[in-house]
């Protein structure tokens, strides 16, 4: 009786055990083969990860391969706002160390979500103070940020880049598409921790760093530019100030620089007035500087030799109904003498001998009439009126810089094309891309526009030029050990009401040194100087201390 | 018999699975291994970087500017007045100008004996 009740039971212990193995196995067919695919998918998606390589940002470089522009790794603060502890807590401890309002960080880890961005590229400082606290829910990736070592050297040259380092401004925008490069991404196999498995990894595909930049901007020449302008821009509490100097031989951008300016670092606590590069997107109208165009038209079309008198007819001249004046009162005086002391009825006599069609063919064939082609973004043209739309006192204005427009990048490529035996030619300020190994990936080469007028043509102009530097208007654009030329130009600005305004001006300088082989070619334009607006007074000195110091650094040979 | 060689086809198996396992395990170590050494190798050269940085930031020119005029102290270029420029000579002058000095010998027919008089060692001497 009771053997028999123990088998049964045996009996039903064993079916049971049986019918458990048999579910089990069931079970386990259901899941390793017919549902085989979903669930090797759900755990491929586990273990499996694919990680994006970011590329870095190439280097930019100075003529001589001293860095401007490098990035560097920095930390970004991010708040897994679900497995935060104590909200205000944190929010007050963040808020003191990364300088954000408390409010705004509480507002972030309110969010139900576990990844918010709470600050990026902080610090080393905040990073390491983060750190140190240890707290639950806040945690830091790494990424990679900009840095400019000269601060706000060459800062309209060099631009910016945003949060994700892409190109904002300059060269940073204009060859956005060289710096950058190419992520890269590697497929590995990760832990429980999300640890990633060196020895899983899968297939791997490497980031492709950007390509750096080599400029011909020279750190040097733009530090002795950038502290020249700066002086005489507090001096007369301008408006602005921008400066050029370039190599008129190649194009080769040696300095450009303009006030107010900004720190590259800093460049979200800059005042938007300080964002703009004068020195391209600024367009005015030149004045006495221009009458190198004129003077270049009246030699090259031999309307007028450089010892022909002309009456300056005592500093008044009335055409019309218009009256012309002079700065100073001149009576007889030669077309060199004219260019020299910048005689405006003078000037307007000389263009008066080859007339308004030949005016226009060389303003065109200086390069007013189009960009300057510089590798920086944004570069304007102005706004100069076609041949067809000249009025008849078109002639009176024209050649003396009036109704006429330029930027202080076509004032350099013109006094350029004259320091350079005629030849305008295009302005760079990159001279090569090259990779992280130095090998040249992209020349950009010097490219000559246009021959504008002929050697000799330059050659004498370039003598007047010495002359308005030694007898002249220039005078204090003088450098003692070298040879310089130049003209000066006090443009009244357009008031509103579209009349000349008279206690507005825009003062300049354009000149080369030394005369006999110009090795550098400088543009000084002053937007606003007060009281003293005289270019000569202005912003000719700032080309004297430029050119002095500068060629002496080139080791130049003097007079 | 047949037990017997069960029994090891089934301790065979065991080995090679522990052997298996074993091997796995020794890869996830290092690959822990080699990402803790990427991480070190990672930082050092992020720290080369940013001391590279520092460097060009301390050699700054207008940061130099600043720390000298900070402590008065103005550099300026000399007047070209100031400055004498020696001629730099040609490799056959700076030759003869040296024989003329005397601090080397002329190359002459009887520099063939100079062993025989004893110059070498009076060269030798002469410091």
């Amino acid at each position: 009786m009771h053997s028999g009740i123990f088998r049964a039971r045996q009996l039903a212990v064993f079916l049971f055990f049986l019918l458990s193995l048999t579910l089990l196995l069931l079970r386990l067919f259901y899941l390793q083969a017919l549902r085989h695919d979903f669930y090797q998918r759900i755990a491929g998606e586990q273990h499996t990860v694919s990680v994006e390589i970011p590329p870095k940002r190439g280097t930019i470089f100075d003529r001589n391969m001293r860095v401007m522009a490098v990035n560097l790794s920095s930390n970004s603060v991010f708040a897994n706002a679900r497995r935060i502890e104590n909200k205000k807590k944190t929010a007050r401890i963040l808020s003191s160390i990364l300088k954000i309002d408390q409010n705004i960080l509480m507002q972030k880890m309110s969010r139900d979500k576990s990844f918010v961005w709470l600050k990026r590229k902080i610090t080393s400082r905040e990073a390491s103070a983060i750190k140190k606290l240890n707290l639950t829910g806040i945690g830091m990736l790494e990424e990679s940020k900009r840095f400019y070592p000269n601060k706000s050297l060459a800062c309209h040259v060099l631009g910016t880049v945003d949060i994700d380092n892409t190109g904002l401004e300059a060269l940073e925008l204009y060859y956005d598409k060289y710096l950058r490069g190419e992520s890269g991404w590697l497929i590995s196999t990760q832990d429980a921790r999300r640890k990633l498995l060196e020895s899983y990894q899968g297939e791997y595909i490497p980031s492709k760093n950007g390509f750096n930049l080599v400029l011909t901007i020279d750190q040097v020449i733009q530090n002795i530019a950038e502290r020249e302008l700066y002086k005489m821009y507090e001096k007369y509490n301008a408006k602005g100030a921008s400066i050029i100097v370039m190599d008129p031989r190649l194009g080769d951008i040696l300095a450009l620089a303009n006030f107010p300016n900004f720190d590259l670092n800093n460049f979200s606590k800059r005042p938007i007035e300080s964002m703009r590069d004068r020195a391209i997107n600024d367009f005015f109208e030149p004045g006495s500087v221009f009458k190198i165009v004129t003077a270049c038209a009246a030699l090259e079309e031999k309307a007028a030799r450089l010892d022909d008198k002309f009456d300056c007819e005592n500093g008044a001249w009335k055409v019309g109904s218009r009256i012309l004046h002079d700065h100073t009162p001149h009576g007889i005086m030669t077309f060199r003498e004219i260019i020299e002391k910048s005689s405006n009825i003078g000037t307007v006599k000389v263009a008066g001998r080859f007339g308004p069609e030949k005016m226009y063919h060389y303003i065109r064939a200086f390069g007013f009439y189009e960009k300057t082609g510089v590798d920086l973004p944004g570069e304007v043209i102005g706004m100069n009126r076609p041949l067809s739309r000249w009025s008849k006192g078109s002639m009176l204005a024209i050649p003396m810089g009036q109704e006429v427009t330029s930027t202080a990048m076509q004032l350099a490529c013109a006094i350029s094309a004259i320091a350079n035996n005629g030849f305008l030619i295009r302005p760079r300020v990159v001279s090569q891309i090259v990779d992280d190994n130095g090998l040249v990936v992209k020349e950009v080469p010097s490219k000559i526009t246009r021959k504008v007028v002929s050697p000799q043509t330059a050659a004498k102009v370039r003598g007047v030029l010495k002359g308005a530097v030694e007898t002249g208007t220039g005078k204090k654009a003088r450098i003692e050990d070298y040879t310089a030329g130049g003209k000066t130009g006090t443009a009244q600005k357009v008031e509103p009401s579209g009349v000349y305004s008279h206690d507005r001006f825009v003062a300049s300088f354009i000149g080369f040194v030394p005369v006999e082989k110009p090795v550098l070619a400088i543009a000084v334009c002053v937007d606003e100087p007060r009281v003293v607006y005289y270019g000569g007074d202005v912003a000719a000195p700032v080309f004297k201390n430029v050119a002095d110091e500068s060629l002496k650094y080139l080791n130049a040979k003097g007079r | 018999m047949r037990l017997l060689r069960l029994v090891l086809l089934l301790a065979f198996i065991t080995v090679l699975s522990l052997v298996y396992v074993h091997q796995q395990v020794e890869a996830v170590k290092l690959s822990y291994a080699i990402e803790s050494k990427e991480k070190k190798l990672k930082d050092m050269l992020d720290h080369n970087e940013s001391l590279g940085y520092n460097i060009d930031n301390l050699e700054s020119p207008s940061r130099l500017e600043k720390i000298l005029l900070a402590h008065n102290i103005e550099i300026v270029y000399p007047k070209r007045k100031n400055v004498v420029r020696m001629a730099r000579l040609t490799p056959k002058a700076e030759a003869e100008r040296r024989v003329r000095l005397g601090v080397e010998k002329g190359a002459n027919i009887l520099s063939a004996f100079d062993f025989f008089v004893g110059r070498a060692e009076a060269h030798a001497k002469e410091k």
